[in-house]
């Protein structure tokens, strides 16, 4: 424990650990780093549930506040996990909830009414969905292979936020929506924000199972594997959020569409910070597991410390809200610029997976 | 000066490195073989045209909604519709399922052409559900119904005594909204092939296809191969059908047009008109204008254009190489052409040049009474018959299992697996398919391991 502290004090931020630290370190290192991260953001999504359920039994201005307030605390530390994907983990193998948990864009109209369409949505669609139930959500998600989206993150905060219509702020739902007797099937909004809630908990649930430690789980599995492998996921993680993921779908395609719906979190307005938190994913991995001493080659490794500084810097600085700065002429040159930046890091870190031997093709 | 000299050098170096049969793509392969295989782009895409990918496979993945919403980029979905996305059909770039494992509701991969036959015995699409059947709709207009299959047994041999059974599909249309389809109904089951290569493919060169044309069977072999000759809304003229499982379609931004708006209900400048017939008065009075932009339009093309092919597996071990030459000799490459080396038309480099192992000869072949689409013989889509199929690629056959989950093959998944989808070969495939019976069986397992390395 002792041990581990001073270690963890000697590492400095980006600067490379001592010689000893070997692959196996690097690797345990990630796998608690994993498991922290879904710690939190389950234990964040607990305190959303607790707002949730306090503003379906009191609706007001101030508790429907309350519950956002905790949506985006309840963010903040899963955006930091989506850098754990592209390898077939726990939370995208063949039965991850990663579709359920994080699917995007969704058709508003799929869940609940939409300007024009005031009886859309499975809210308000009794008939044929008489009780909201988590089994029923779940089986409507990505139904039929499709990507009708009925659960995870952006379905409560359509719940919460409802369409973003305005161009200066975030949606403005109003909490009436849930008042029976004002809402046109508030009960049943009421129970389709608490399931989904519930939901989200259960998710992240299997994701800190999966990764908790001294356990026959998946983490065990990945810190017993080859270690060139377990590197291999780890940089592909990395590599794919930052050179495809983060800087290519969630940043230039809307930056070229000029799309709102384009952009991650579009009911909230908190895309600007969706996109710090998936890159603060990568540079946690570096700073946590200490990766980059692995390899001799410092020039590459001071050259990914500079830049992953450098991108941090640009990302704060973009203006806010996102969906405004996609139009912006100025900011758009920014956006551009932090974009190629990222896929300058992903370029260096498939160099580094070359160094490490174990290439990841990008 | 000097410079290109370097570059040329490294130019042919590559060429040599990525020539073999390993890399199916040439230097784009990908290396890949996780559930993502066939998603990547063309190997070494960086910059602005990975970016563009990204554009395009956000558009190819999104679920498009029903207008007006607040996302105008993703609405104009339907009115009648079969999927709300490519994806729904072509899930993680791969193959539809088609069938169910018994008898039950068919997939949402699997859909339906219709034509109808006049009096006259002209062809044209069904009056009442148009050209392709769409069992889903946006609120307010009803869907055109439902499809059941109904499985038929049929019981064969191997020359060295081992049976095996097909399960010969039928179709049900249950709930029809505009009345029964009628008996002059020829309808054509197709299921969501995988993406890969695709731009490698609408790049092979004209003359490499034409000349292994044979319409008349004048060298006798028994193996016409007929080009489909379809008109291009693009170059307003009739070219040479390439894309679709007849064919049907001239280019990659055609067929990307087309499924649009057949499938998802999306209108594009290419394809302006939704698929409501005149009795559809609820599709007519929701149709939407334009829905997808020629900007966007492009830039699925290019996705679709830019995805690769993975890796051969296997590629040394014996057993494969002794599959290869079982292939050969029983005649399968025939019609499934191993290789070609592209042309140097397109507008990005990593299609040009490069020596690829698709396995086609992108012609049309009639493939028997048991895949035919009618026992009748009519032009069912340009030049292409009831009875004819254009050859599809064999490359990433051995990795639709991990992809898609299942091992479901031909134009509507009836085949269960690789075996039965050679079994399922007939007419001028026939021969060839006879051979395979006549194998002895470790000779008939060699083939498959080559086929499930491709």
């Amino acid at each position: 424990m002792i041990k581990k502290s001073i270690l963890s004090i000697s590492l400095g931020f980006g600067l490379s650990i001592s010689a000893a630290t070997t692959t196996q370190t690097v690797i345990n290192n990630y796998a608690d780093l994993v498991y922290s991260t879904y710690s939190d953001s389950l234990d964040r999504a607990v305190v959303l549930q607790e707002d949730v359920e306090f503003f379906i039994s009191n609706p007001g201005v101030m508790t429907l506040e309350m519950a956002r307030e905790s949506w985006k605390q309840a963010r903040a530390p899963y955006g930091q996990s989506e850098v754990f994907r592209f390898y077939n983990g726990p939370i995208d193998s063949d039965q991850g909830p990663e579709g359920l948990l994080n699917a995007w864009p969704l058709d508003e109209a799929y869940i609940d009414y939409v300007e024009g369409a005031p009886n859309a949505g499975i809210v308000n669609n009794v008939a044929d969905y008489p009780v909201i139930t988590k089994d029923l959500l779940s089986s409507l998600n990505e139904l039929n292979g499709e990507k009708n989206i009925s659960t995870g993150y952006h379905a409560i905060e359509f719940l919460l936020w409802g369409q973003d219509l305005s161009a200066t702020g975030p949606g403005n739902r109003s909490y009436t929506d849930y008042v029976i007797g004002l809402g046109q099937n508030a009960q049943r909004r009421a129970t389709y924000l608490s399931v989904a809630t519930d939901l989200l908990i259960d998710h992240l649930q299997t994701l800190v199972d999966a990764w908790e430690p001294n356990k026959n789980n998946y983490r065990a599995e990945f810190v017993a594997k080859n270690q060139k492998e377990a590197l291999n996921n780890i940089l592909a993680g990395m590599i794919y959020m930052s050179g495809d993921e983060l800087s290519g779908e969630r940043m230039f395609v809307a930056w070229e569409t000029m799309g709102q719906e384009d952009e991650h979190s579009c009911f909230s307005d908190m895309t600007h910070m969706d996109i710090q938190w998936n890159f603060w994913g990568v540079a946690n991995i570096l700073k946590a597991t200490g990766i980059l001493s692995l390899t001799e080659n410092t020039v590459l490794s001071d050259a990914i410390n500079t830049r992953v500084a450098k991108i941090n810097k640009m990302l704060a600085g973009l203006p806010v809200p996102f969906d405004q700065a996609i139009l912006d002429e100025n900011a758009r040159v920014d956006i551009l610029a932090s974009i190629e930046e990222m896929e300058e890091l992903a370029i260096e870190l498939v160099e580094l997976s070359e160094e490490l031997e174990t290439p990841v093709q990008w | 000066m000097v410079r290109n000299l370097v570059l040329t050098f490294f130019f042919v170096l590559s060429f040599n490195t990525y020539s073999s049969e390993k890399f199916p793509a040439g230097a784009g392969t990908t290396l890949d073989l996780s559930v993502n295989a066939f998603s990547h782009p063309m190997a070494g895409t960086r910059g602005m045209l990975r970016r563009y990918f990204q554009t395009g496979n956000s558009f190819f993945k999104g679920a498009w909604v029903t207008a007006p919403s607040s996302t105008p980029l993703r609405d104009g979905l339907g009115p009648v519709f079969n999927a709300t996305s490519c994806t729904a059909c072509h899930f993680l770039d791969g193959r539809g399922r088609g069938l169910p494992d018994t008898d039950g509701p068919t997939d949402i991969s699997l859909l339906f052409r219709l034509r109808q036959i006049k009096e006259n015995g002209e062809v044209i699409e069904h009056e009442k559900y148009g050209g392709q059947f769409q069992p889903h709709s946006i609120e307010g207009v009803k869907g055109e119904g439902e499809v059941f299959v109904k499985f038929e047994t049929i019981i064969g041999s191997f020359a060295d005594g081992e049976t095996y059974e097909l399960k010969k599909p039928n179709y049900i249309f249950r709930k029809l909204s505009q009345g029964k389809l009628g008996d002059t109904t020829i309808i054509s089951p197709r299921v969501g092939p995988q993406m890969i290569g695709l731009g490698l493919l609408e790049n092979i060169k004209e003359e490499d296809i034409l000349e292994k044309a044979d319409p008349e069977d004048r060298d006798g072999d028994g193996i016409s191969g007929r080009v489909n000759r379809v008109f291009s809304v693009v170059e307003q003229r009739e070219v040479l059908g390439r894309f679709g499982w007849k064919a049907g379609k001239p280019s990659l931004l055609e067929q990307n047009a087309a499924a649009f708006v057949g499938d998802i209900g999306i209108t594009s400048y290419l394809f302006p008109k939704e698929e409501c017939t005149y009795v559809q008065l609820d599709c007519e009075e929701k149709k939407t204008k334009s829905d997808i932009s020629k900007h966007l339009l492009n830039r699925v093309t290019e996705y679709t254009q830019l995805l690769s092919v993975p890796v051969r597996r296997n590629f040394d071990d014996p057993r494969v190489k002794s599959g290869q030459k079982v292939f050969n000799q029983i005649s399968c490459q025939a019609c499934h052409t191993p290789s070609y080396t592209t042309g140097n038309q397109s507008k990005f480099k990593v299609l040009n040049n490069q020596k690829i192992y698709p396995y086609t000869d992108m012609l049309l072949h009639d493939m028997g009474d048991a895949l035919a689409d009618d026992i009748r013989e009519y032009k069912n889509e340009a030049q292409a018959t009831t009875r004819e199929w254009r050859t599809p690629p064999l490359w990433g056959l051995g990795l639709i299992k991990k992809i898609n989950g299942h091992t479901r093959f031909l134009h509507d998944g009836r085949a269960r697996n690789l075996k039965e989808a050679i079994l399922w070969h007939g007419g001028e495939a026939k021969e060839a398919k006879e051979n395979f019976l006549k194998l002895k069986k470790s000779d008939r397992e060699d083939l498959i391991k080559f086929l499930r390395s491709l």
